[in-house]
């Protein structure tokens, strides 16, 4: 089954992940709670860091301490909710991959992609998702921003995008994983790469924002929501949800020719 | 005994020695970070109209946030996480057969790693790091202060990774301890945020903690701060972490002869 017909299947697969983690999780509720807690914490930290020094100087041209609560609710739902949908799934590909065991994705009625990017819940995620969005709110009901009929269906326009980017990128980082067998520093590489995302791209030099905002649009994670809640429109919005959704479709023939140059254990 | 433990660097240098090329990635990402905050910082100190925030300069700033790295290319360790899965598996048992002691051995694995970081990682990312943004406060001086620091960094980190590594007796599965540390770390050594950001309280606090003498008192020499001109500034934090060392491997020692006596594995 390839391209679209396989997605209902690989909706379905997702769903089952969810419920097995779930399930899992339940069976150990103290080590469950702690890990929601932790997982807050962790990623509360880069929030709490940019706010000191935020705080201590004269920020960012442009953003206000109020502002920037927001933006950093809107940081938090974010990386919450890539934890939440993708957190276990470059360490199950190493896995898969140095035990032998990714030959048999390969003769699964879905795509190899498809199945190992559903296999990535992580219901940790959830505390940090819960905590962003109350934060988020909490700060735009302060701002007094007026609310708008189109704020939430461009805020899911963001969401839908910035899943299909971030999942073109581990799909990207999976296929060199599949060549190079060795996670090492791969997964260091990553965080890196995404966490361009953690300030506002207006920080930027130009050349640099433009590329977060039309080429590798990092912005619909975090900046783009930020600015619609805040009232702040701009025409390259469009742009980025197209850009993250093209994302996915390159990522997938590049993936295809990493996985091509894939070796078996047994030769 | 001695014999026994540059065997077991050895060793371990040779297999860490074929992952060159996963070490050498640090090449790739590690300007990542000094590309980012170098844009960040110019943008706030210009807004700010300031040369220097809480007793850093842009460059020293920029360097700070790019040099957290290098920190753990010095201290970065699997002890906490290869004992945990030792204890899980029952091959401590095995462990306990040997000649060189659990502790040693982990002692020669995590240097061999750190030996491999820093000839693989910190010498050519630095040397990188220098052609994008140049470190005009360095002096000879400063960086072998730093070397000299982070190199305790490594035997402190060390020694909390492996009383991490030892509530696993206990937890079975210590991860969630790990986590805890490392936040810990990011928020009361410096890694996230320097010190100098953080409210009067906390920096209390963490005065009477060993999580600054990993990243951010080695990191002060690093960017050649006022306070650490001259010999006094580094025999304080030098024996400081020498202080810390000590008492953390007596606890390390005590709580091993503890739970080693009741260990107990599948099959006996």
């Amino acid at each position: 089954m390839k391209g679209l017909a396989a997605l209902p299947g690989l909706v379905r697969l997702f769903v089952w992940h969810c419920k097995l983690d779930i399930s899992r999780n339940m069976a150990y509720r103290f080590n469950f709670v702690v890990g929601m807690l932790i997982s807050l914490l962790y990623s509360g930290v880069a929030p709490v860091a940019q706010y000191l020094v935020f705080s201590a100087t004269n920020g960012y041209p442009g953003w206000t301490v109020p502002q920037l609560v927001l933006f950093q609710g809107m940081l938090l739902f974010w990386n919450g909710m890539r934890t939440m949908l993708f957190g276990k799934v470059l360490q199950q590909t190493v896995t898969l991959v140095r035990m032998g065991e990714f030959d048999r994705l390969l003769v699964k009625p879905y795509p190899p992609a498809g199945v190992l990017l559903t296999g990535g819940f992580q219901l940790n995620g959830l505390a940090p998702t819960l905590a962003g969005a109350v934060v988020a709110a909490v700060a735009f009901v302060r701002l007094g921003v007026e609310w708008h009929w189109w704020m939430l269906p461009l805020l899911l326009a963001f969401l839908l995008a910035g899943i299909g980017l971030y999942a073109a990128l581990l799909m990207l980082f999976c296929g060199v994983l599949v060549v190079v067998v060795q996670m090492g520093r791969l997964g260091e590489l990553f965080e890196r790469a995404v966490s361009f995302s953690d300030y506002p791209i207006s920080i930027y030099p130009k050349a640099v924002g433009a590329v977060f905002r039309f080429v590798l649009p990092f912005a619909v994670w975090v900046y783009f929501p930020a600015q619609t809640l805040l009232n702040r429109l701009d025409a390259a919005m469009i742009a980025a949800v197209v850009a993250g959704a093209a994302a996915l479709l390159v990522a997938n023939r590049i993936w295809n020719v990493l996985l091509d140059r894939y070796t078996s254990a047994g030769g | 005994m001695l014999k026994s433990f540059f065997k077991a660097l050895e060793m371990n240098v040779r297999v860490f020695f074929q992952y060159r090329a996963s070490f050498a990635l640090s090449l790739i990402s590690f300007p990542v970070v000094l590309i980012v905050n170098a844009m960040l910082f110019e943008r706030i100190y210009a807004h700010t109209g300031t040369d220097v925030i809480r007793g850093y300069s842009l460059s020293q700033m920029i360097w700070y946030y790019a040099s957290v790295p290098f920190i753990y290319v010095f201290i970065y360790t699997f002890t906490a996480m290869r004992l945990s899965q030792r204890i899980l598996s029952g091959e401590l048992t095995m462990d306990f057969l040997r000649p060189l002691h659990i502790y040693l051995f982990e002692f020669a694995h995590a240097a061999a790693s750190r030996v491999i970081g820093v000839a693989v990682e910190f010498l050519p990312t630095l040397f990188v790091y220098s052609l994008i943004y140049f470190p005009d406060f360095l002096t000879f001086a400063s960086f072998l202060k730093f070397v000299a620091t982070a190199v305790l960094a490594f035997v402190l980190m060390f020694q909390l990774n492996f009383i991490v590594g030892l509530t696993a007796f206990v937890l079975k599965d210590n991860r969630a301890v790990d986590d805890v540390k490392n936040i810990t770390l990011g928020l009361l050594g410096g890694a996230a945020v320097p010190m100098d950001f953080m409210p009067e309280a906390v920096r209390r606090v963490a005065d009477f903690l060993p999580f600054q003498y990993v990243f951010y008192e080695p990191l002060q020499f690093f960017l050649n701060k006022p306070e650490t001109a001259g010999v006094m500034p580094l025999l304080h934090t030098v024996s400081a972490q020498i202080g810390w060392i000590a008492l953390l491997f007596v606890v390390n020692r005590v709580v091993w002869a503890y739970f080693a006596r009741r260990f107990c594995a599948a099959g006996g």
